[in-house]
């Protein structure tokens, strides 16, 4: 038994998208049984924006579960942003989890937007003045969130999902000097200790897709301009909790 | 201006370019890449979500760079779903 997941970060709706993404997504439900938005759903995070973005997936007919991200916080309409997507029927994450019943599955997700930090060796610390604090503070703040919601999701397929990267494997094509503002290892390490079957993420437009943190979780960078495509699909065998541990280890192992 | 000082001022440039571009209300464009790449000429990659949008970035950094050679690799992007799974 198997649930097939299609993923899209960095869709960046805006007032001129007119369309192009709801015929994009048109037929989704033919290759696949749920939609996952990795953050970037807008461009500076308006009402009317998330107006846009409701019209261009209302007639989605699978499941739509989404994180904010960067730029959806830009006008400062957050919490009216998540509403107006909430009121559409789309699940947004942000420290918490979601199940959901796909066929004989239960899928579960879990999302924060993450934040950025950088990567062991190369990486912010929660030191010096208060605004370096504050700000490598956020990134640790969001790891233990996503941890906890992790550590909390039940579902026979688990999936974690951010908006920034946990690992640089993703960001190959990205200049190094700007890994550090595209996540953070933090994330990985909260990955790692709740194991989830597969985590998505966006944010990095010139990454790579494929990826697995320290622990051999896989990792997806499915940012639109990544994929160069709408968005891409991914089947996972529903193995965690249905009994079938082998499966899940021989998917681990296999990363 | 000897090479090196045009070079310089070029980088200058390619930074004012990507603040236009991210505080551009038809764009809040982040992630486009542009690379000196000869005195007077810089390339510009990356994708953006229209066609509109396209055209936007290409007209703002022309009026910000009108004695420089603009090289477009922009594109727009895909509509066209790969339907075909990665089976994990």
């Amino acid at each position: 038994v198997t649930v097939r997941v299609a993923a899209a970060g960095d869709i960046h709706v805006g007032r001129d998208t007119n369309g192009r993404l709801a015929a994009a997504l048109d037929g989704i439900e033919e290759c696949a049984d749920l939609l996952l938005l990795a953050g970037d759903l807008t461009q500076v995070g308006s009402e009317e924006e998330a107006g846009c973005v409701v019209a261009e997936l209302a007639a989605v007919p699978i499941p739509i579960v989404a994180v904010l991200g960067n730029h959806d916080y830009h006008a400062d309409q957050a919490e009216r942003v998540v509403g107006l997507l909430t009121d559409a029927g789309i699940r947004v994450l942000e420290g918490d989890g979601t199940v959901v019943r796909v066929g004989d599955l239960d899928v579960g997700v879990a999302g924060v937007k993450g934040f950025c930090g950088g990567f062991p060796g190369r990486s912010a610390s929660e030191f010096g003045e208060p605004i370096m604090r504050e700000f490598v503070g956020h990134t640790v703040a969001i790891a233990r969130q996503l941890e906890r919601a992790l550590d909390e999701l039940d579902g026979d397929v688990r999936i974690g999902l951010l908006h920034y990267s946990p690992v640089v494997d993703t960001l190959i094509g990205e200049p190094p000097e700007i890994h550090p503002f595209l996540g953070s290892y933090l994330l990985a390490e909260a990955i790692d200790r709740t194991e989830p079957d597969l985590v998505f993420h966006g944010h990095a437009h010139r990454g790579s897709e494929r990826g697995v943190t320290p622990g051999g979780v896989r990792v997806r960078n499915v940012a639109q301009s990544v994929l160069r495509a709408p968005f891409r699909v991914y089947e996972l065998p529903g193995a965690h909790h249905n009994g079938d541990a082998a499966a899940h280890d021989a998917l681990r192992a296999s990363a | 201006m000897s090479h090196e000082d045009a070079h310089g001022r070029d980088r200058y440039l390619v930074a004012r370019i990507h603040e236009a571009l991210l505080a551009d209300e038809r764009l809040h464009e982040q992630a486009l890449e542009l690379t000196v790449v000869g005195v007077a000429r810089i390339a510009v990659r990356g994708e953006v979500a229209t066609p509109e949008r396209r055209a936007a970035a290409l007209e703002l950094i022309r009026s910000l760079a009108a004695d420089t050679e603009i090289i477009d690799d922009l594109r727009v992007s895909s509509t066209h779903a790969d339907t075909q799974p990665e089976e994990l």
